[in-house]
């Protein structure tokens, strides 16, 4: 199979390097503290976070910082399958456990000691890179419930196919069985935070991949950024100015 | 101190006496009038990896609904018709009501309430999921998804379900005689469908085509509090209600459900006709959002988004 | 570089699940063109900016003139991505060529990912069909160029045969023309007309003047086949039963006799003559309707036909010539019917005509023009016939202006149509391969009419070979189950000059009075992983393919001859079977290992045969080769009281000259003791491996079976037997093999003439995986063996490779390759080893042929010839010297419709097998031994024939002049 031609194009129009077309949208659901739309092309996520607020259960309360918790899961008819996807499978346990912990690198959770932070990450629809996706939709729904943090994370993978390093793999891609790196960034430091890959990659194509995920990672950081600037300014006009 | 931030907290001390506030001056917080539902909107094929989807917002109320399409041996009784299969979801990103046991009561509730009211209103022929007598049928799996429980969701879920089945296109396919069913491919990806040889197998074949859907049920829950009737209550509004009264209807108007869950007001004739009456006028509006968003996807293309 | 673009989303439903993809389309797509000031230039952009004309082909240009394309004088060619991804879709083989055109920079071929650019895409429309939809992409695309390109020198014309497009091309402003209108425009390369595939969709206005030899004038064009019925029809007729679907494969020896593999009849359906072949080529899938009964016919099975005795014009050449003489049933005229239920001659069997072919097999064929009366006139059109090399090839009408240059050439020829008014059907020239009769290219030819892959190893391949030089490792000595067997006495024995020794043997003697014997067969799979490019390449070509004068490996030369080549004197990796054995040959136990061995002593048969029989030598490795051939002879015998057959093939060998590889000398090949030893622990070590692999893996192993052969097969033999007097029991291998044991003749080479002739009854053996059939059918019938299979040449054949990995998975060496567990593909492996392995000794067979006639051009020699069958105006004799066979004729053969009866002249009896003058003072007998003249001779000109004729001194020289 041939995932990129001749001609230098992948099989649904982007060059190697390129990432899908992203699409955020902040508060988009009313009862939650934040939440968060995002598209990575066909991949389409919704976060919500609530909180911080009181811990539910006592003894789980944490001293010095925030708890979070941290629950994914995903639509019936998110993939071309329908498939029950009862809560608490072992995919479900571990890519909740992965976006928490990406998450709490973000956060500046002793600063919010006593409390619980809770995010929800559902995916409506599936078309690879899912869990880059549940990881931006998270970091926006954050900010939009203006819990603190160092930084955004930004998250993306990248693969390798035909020779040839690919950004942002979509479903056809990613089914294609080769390597799939998806990385966390926290973009001002630049420091991974999470780096996930699933098969054999020699050393110095790995180094390539790496790369070009982290470029992603940025690209969509930057991206991400801009929607909530702009998100913000829109909330200021409705708010009216803020009187001192 | 800002008046705004007054009024928020006379709201969180005294609830009660702020909701009567407003109901005395035939208002309600969010400045609707008694007798008005919230602004409603429909987005059909908002999941493109459904074979049916929409999306459906009463006010923040937000529920997405989708249908998956699976092939199945038709039953014994029943040999030329498909079948349909309902769940209703609320995960915890819906509310910030984290009790999963109350979840659990509500969604049954609902999800049995939407499937009567499509069965009874004769919504989907289900001998229009019919593949080929006796050997393939369709079963249809619609999956209601509560994304933000903001009141009145019985109402969001019928209009999503039946919005739903609008969107569904079932998909062409063809079956060879050992009872199989095989995808009909388009002509650039399967080649010249003559030229793929073994003429043979073609028996039935099904083309591409939506539903003829039957009657659709219209849903309105009404608020009872100290005589005034409440259409279409919010989550927070629900909290201090004495009861509601869902009434479902069908396209002729006729009465197809009844619910109302508790609490301690008195059902009488009049009241139930002044539901019905309030339903009917709420049919007639969803009825027109339903064409007029319909309308707009099939402007849009079936291609493009 | 992240721009956001416009995206489209397209649906399908493919599978019944619902696919979605993403579709974006770009600013930044290029036009290709040096002449363009706009786009970016890159690597790609190829387009000259000097060319007269842009082409921008479409879909079935592509797919049906590539031989066109391939020309160098086209170029500047836009292939539009639609066009490219539909001939993906359509045609594997074409894609490939056309990407080649593609990456060679210099033809100038751009792809223009149209589907891609902005300003390109076209949306399909509201009830528009796919194809429809494509052929407005492909308009939109040449109207995009033109705009583009607007004012610059280099114009863009659409090639299209479809008339309605070019019409709404043109509507829509474009430059549009046939490919037959382009071509003839091209008057600066006449020749470029031979290419010109003339295909059914020209439209009527330009298809080119169609081959007027076949039917005289144009206006009165007489309908010779009956009409095609459509794919609807068939569809409905296959369904009630009223046609059957099947695969045609036409008898090798008589073009208009087919047979239809019939599933729905249970039988094979015979189709008989050219009207009811109704233009079906061998190889097509057909729909076929069943004939009344009283219309049933009588194979003609093994009567030569060659084309068209009834033909027009052209002399047919008057006699068949002499050939190599067949091994097995399926090398013999008539092998069609092995599996046809037919008591004697006249017998009927379902018989039928084709009404719809359901799917082509049209490939290139490889061949010479017939000879044409008349100027061959340089440059002027002419229309002459094409004569396939395969038999079972109609002639081909093609077009051609360079009739003179091709007349004695062998070429490539493509069928394009076959229309019903055309005897023939009509094609292209494509290439020329060299003289008729020139060496080199006949040999070209013979690889290439077996698809036989002659290709260098690509680099991908190579790359799989480990760092030369190579050696054994420490690693590899390392290995827990490696067993490092150097101190053993290992040898080779295999024919002289061969450099892929693939296995060894040691024989100790051990001090309870027993044999250790070990066969070592190279490591292969050691080097060859599963699913490398290495591997799949392999799997592919199946087998080495041995012609006379060369070899066409399955691996690349450094395994071959190096690496697992078991040479003498160094370590090499082996895969070792080890048995202890009494001195009267039982097994006492036996094992298997992968070891590491070093080979003292790589023999050859005389050598070691020389040894053996030599009384002054006594060194060790002697005395093991003894006790090896001793133990071997025990186990022979044991073999053959079970019932297996001492068969016999008339294998010819060449001495060929080193420097002009024509043959010097021909010989029959000389089994000596030495070979049979070999082949005794070979089959022991087959043998022993195939139960291994099959106790472990019931389901996939990879064995290999011999059919028992039905009676009627033997029948030719019964009959000839029968009219000499000797009773063969064909009812067991056992009782056949004991027959032909007391089969004796006057003379010693009697008895390998019957065992010549038996073998040529059986088919061939074939690989199979064991899940597919119940165990009694794994049987073996030439060996007598209830399993069998092929472990001991893993360099040259791949079904050992398979089976190295199935005894390594049974030992727990490692894990069965996951393709190997797979039924279905295990299934698709052992067809196309058959495949290949049936092609390669084809190949083989036609080498020899080759350097025959080669061998026999300058010299006619006479030789001693054994009458095989007797014929109503001569018999067929079997040369053994030179392994060939060929008729005799002792009548000429008559013109056509004048001359005498042959009859008049000789008597044929039947049953005895006999012909005999009218006079009485010639009789000749079935197995007589005869003197014939073997020449070659040229009835027409570079067509050389060999011609066996009764030497003078053979017997009275009478009857004829």
């Amino acid at each position: 199979m041939e995932y990129v031609s001749p001609e230098g194009l992948r099989l649904d129009g982007r060059r190697p390097k390129e990432v899908r077309q992203l699409k955020c949208e902040l508060a988009v659901l009313h009862r939650a503290d934040g939440s968060a739309y995002l598209e990575m092309g066909n991949t389409k996520v919704l976060a919500t976070v609530y909180g911080p607020h009181e811990v539910s259960q006592r003894s789980q309360s944490l001293h010095d910082r925030a708890l979070v918790h941290c629950e994914y899961s995903m639509a019936t008819f998110s993939t071309g399958e329908r498939r029950r996807r009862p809560k608490g499978d072992r995919r479900s346990v571990e890519l909740s456990l992965v976006i928490r912990q990406s998450m709490e690198a973000a956060i500046l959770t002793h600063l919010l000691p006593r409390t619980q932070i809770d995010i929800y990450v559902q995916v409506l629809q599936a078309d690879g890179g899912t869990r880059a996706a549940c990881i931006n939709a998270a970091t926006l729904a954050l900010a939009d419930a203006g819990v603190p943090m160092r930084d955004l994370v930004a998250s993306c993978a990248a693969g390798y196919l035909n020779g040839t390093p690919l950004l942002d793999l979509n479903y056809v891609e990613d089914s294609a069985g080769g390597p799939d790196l998806t990385v966390a960034l926290l973009p001002k430091a630049e420091k991974v935070t999470l780096l996930q890959m699933d098969s054999k990659l020699p050393l110095d194509t790995f180094e390539a991949v790496l790369g070009l995920a982290m470029d992603g990672c940025k690209a969509i950081a930057a991206h991400m950024r801009q929607a909530l600037l702009e998100h913000t300014r829109k909330q200021a006009v409705v708010r009216g100015p803020v009187r001192l | 101190m800002d008046s705004q931030l007054e009024a928020e907290a006379f709201k969180r001390i005294y609830p009660e006496e702020y909701f009567q506030r407003f109901l005395s001056e035939g208002t309600r917080p969010d400045g609707r009038p008694l007798g008005r539902a919230r602004s409603t909107t429909i987005g059909f094929g908002a999941v493109s990896t459904a074979d049916g989807s929409a999306l459906v917002k009463i006010g923040s109320t937000t529920l997405l609904a989708g249908i998956k399409l699976e092939v199945m041996t038709p039953t014994a009784e029943a040999p030329d018709a498909g079948k349909i299969a309902a769940t209703f979801e609320m995960p915890p990103l819906c509310s910030p009501d984290a009790r999963p046991e109350r979840r659990l009561e509500e969604t049954s509730v609902v999800v049995q309430q939407v499937m009567n009211a499509i069965e009874s209103a004769g919504l989907v022929n289900t001998k229009e999921l019919l593949i080929s007598t006796g050997k393939a049928a369709w079963v249809a799996y619609l999956d209601i998804y509560c994304l933000d429980a903001d009141g009145s969701l019985l109402d969001a879920a019928l209009l999503a379900a039946v919005a739903a089945f609008a969107d569904l296109t079932l998909p062409p396919v063809r079956v060879n005689p050992e009872g199989h069913v095989l995808p009909v491919l388009s002509g650039a990806q399967g080649g010249n469908l003559r030229e793929n040889g073994d003429a043979s197998s073609e028996v039935v074949t099904v083309e591409r085509r939506k539903l003829t859907l039957g009657a659709m049920p219209w849903a309105a829950t009404i608020g009872l509090y100290k005589g005034h009737l409440i259409v279409d209550p919010t989550a927070e509004e629900e909290a201090l209600l004495e009861s509601t009264v869902t009434t479902i209807l069908d396209e002729a108007g006729r009465l197809i459900s009844l619910f109302k869950p508790g609490g301690i007001t008195a059902v009488t004739t009049a009241l139930i006709q002044d539901c019905v009456e309030l339903t009917r006028h709420r049919a007639r509006e969803l009825k027109q959002i339903l064409e007029e968003s319909s309308q707009e996807d099939e402007d849009e293309g079936d291609e493009s988004q | 570089m992240y721009q956001q673009k416009q995206f489209f989303k397209k649906t399908r439903g493919g599978k019944i699940l619902k696919v979605h993809r993403e579709h974006y389309l770009r600013d930044d797509i290029v036009c290709g063109s040096l002449a363009c000031t706009t786009c970016a230039h890159g690597d790609s952009t190829v387009l000259s900016s000097e060319a007269a004309q842009y082409l921008l082909i479409d879909t079935n240009v592509a797919l049906h003139q590539m031989d066109l394309l391939e020309n160098a004088a086209i170029a500047d060619v836009i292939v539009p991505e639609v066009v490219l991804s539909e001939v993906q879709a359509r045609n594997k083989a074409i894609h490939g060529r056309l990407r080649l055109l593609v990456a060679d920079k210099s033809r100038r071929f751009f792809v223009f990912s149209n589907e891609h650019h902005k300003d390109t895409f076209v949306k399909t429309e509201k009830g528009e069909i796919v194809n429809d939809r494509n052929d407005r992409a492909i308009r939109r695309a040449t109207t995009w160029y033109q705009s583009h390109l607007a004012g610059k020198t280099p114009d863009v014309l659409l090639l299209t045969n479809d008339a309605d497009n070019a019409r709404r091309a043109r509507d829509e402003g474009a430059a549009a023309q046939t490919v037959y209108a382009y071509v003839q425009s091209r008057t600066d390369k006449p020749e470029l007309l031979d290419f010109v595939a003339r295909t059914g969709d020209t439209g009527g206005e330009a298809a080119g003047p169609s081959a007027e030899g076949d039917a005289g004038p144009q206006a009165k064009r007489r309908m010779l086949y009956a009409e095609h019925k459509g794919m609807a029809e068939l569809t409905a007729g296959l369904q009630k039963g009223l046609f059957h679907q099947g695969k045609l494969r036409v008898n090798r020896f008589n073009c208009f006799e087919a047979y239809v593999g019939s599933q729905s009849v249970g039988k094979e359906i015979l189709i008989q003559g050219r009207e009811d072949l109704n233009r079906a080529v061998d190889g097509d899938v057909v729909a076929v309707e069943l004939l009344p009964p009283e219309q049933w016919k009588g194979p003609e099975g093994g009567i030569f036909r060659e084309h068209d005795e009834e033909e027009e014009g052209v002399a047919e050449n008057a006699e068949e010539g002499a050939g190599l003489a067949p091994e097995i049933a399926e090398d013999a005229p008539g092998a069609a019917l092995e599996n046809l239920d037919i008591g004697k001659e006249g017998g009927r069997v379902p018989t039928g005509r084709v009404v719809g072919i359901i799917k082509r097999n049209w490939r290139n064929y490889a061949g010479s023009l017939e000879p044409m009366k008349g100027p061959g006139g340089s440059g002027a059109m002419a229309h002459p016939l094409f004569v396939s090399v395969d038999r079972r090839v109609p002639k081909i009408r093609i077009q051609t202006r360079q009739l003179a240059n091709l007349a004695d050439k062998r070429i490539i020829v493509a069928i394009d149509k076959w229309d019903r008014t055309s005897r023939y059907p009509e094609g292209h020239y494509i290439k020329t391969l060299g003289d008729i009769g020139d060496r080199a290219t006949e040999s070209e030819l013979l690889l290439m009419e077996n698809d036989i892959n002659t290709r260098p190893f690509s680099q991908a391949v190579l790359n799989c070979l480990p760092p030369l030089p190579w050696s054994v490792s420490d690693a590899d000595v390392a290995k827990p189950w490696r067993a490092d067997l150097r101190n053993l006495r290992v040898c080779s024995v295999d024919p002289i000059g061969c450099r892929d020794i693939d296995d060894a043997l040691h024989c100790t003697a051990l001090p309870n009075g027993n044999f250790e014997i070990g066969v070592h067969i190279a490591d292969v799979t050691n080097f060859v992983h599963p699913e490398t490019p290495l591997d799949l390449e392999a799997a592919d070509r199946g087998t080495s393919v041995y012609l006379v004068e060369r070899r066409i490996d399955m691996l690349p030369k450094p395994l071959t001859e190096d690496i697992c080549s078991l040479r003498a004197d160094v370590d090499r990796l082996a895969f070792s079977v080890i048995w202890e054995m009494t001195p009267s040959a039982d097994i006492v136990k036996s094992h298997y290992t992968k070891s590491i061995i070093r080979s003292s002593a790589a023999l050859s048969y005389p050598e070691a045969q020389a040894r053996m029989d030599d009384p002054h030598m006594s060194d060790p490795l002697t005395e093991d080769l003894r006790n090896l051939n001793r133990l071997a002879k025990i186990m022979r015998q044991r073999r053959t009281e079970r019932g297996a057959l001492t068969l016999a093939s008339p294998e010819v060998k060449f001495e060929i000259d080193t420097e002009t590889h024509n043959p010097l000398d021909v010989g029959m090949y000389q089994i000596r003791e030495a070979n049979q030893m070999i082949e005794e622990y070979m089959l022991l070590a087959n043998v022993s491996v195939a139960e291994k692999i099959l106790k472990h893996f019931p389901s996939c192993s990879l064995l290999r079976r011999h059919p028992v052969p039905t009676p009627q097969m033997f029948e030719p033999l019964l009959r000839t037997a029968a009219a000499v007097g000797i009773e063969l029991d064909v009812g067991s291998s056992k009782a056949l093999a004991d027959s032909l044991d007391r089969a004796q003749g006057s003379d010693p080479y009697f008895n390998k003439l019957i065992r010549i002739l038996a073998t040529r009854c059986m088919t061939q053996a074939v690989y199979f995986c064991s899940g597919e059939l119940s165990p009694p059918e794994y049987h073996h019938y030439g060996l007598a063996s209830p399993l069998y299979t092929h472990f001991t040449s893993p360099i040259r054949r791949y079904a050992d490779v398979v089976v190295h990995r199935l005894l390594a998975a049974a030992l727990n060496l490692t894990p069965l390759p996951e393709r190997t567990r797979d039924k279905k593909s295990m299934h698709d492996l052992s067809d196309g080893l058959n495949y290949r392995h049936r092609n390669a000794q084809m190949a083989g067979r036609a080498s020899v042929e080759l350097h025959t006639l080669i061998f026999f051009k300058d010299r006619a020699v006479d030789a001693e010839a054994r009458i095989v069958k007797v014929r109503s105006n001569g018999f067929i004799v079997f040369v053994p010297k030179y392994g060939i066979e060929g008729p005799v004729y002792l009548t000429k053969k008559p013109d056509k419709g004048a001359g005498p009866d042959p009859n008049d002249d000789f008597v044929v009896d039947e049953e005895h097998q006999t012909i005999t003058s009218k006079d009485k003072r010639q009789t000749y007998k079935v197995l007589d031994t005869v003197t014939v003249h073997i020449e070659v001779q040229e009835p027409q000109p570079h067509r050389p024939k060999l011609i066996l004729t009764l030497a003078s001194d053979s017997k009275e020289q009478d009857g004829f002049a």
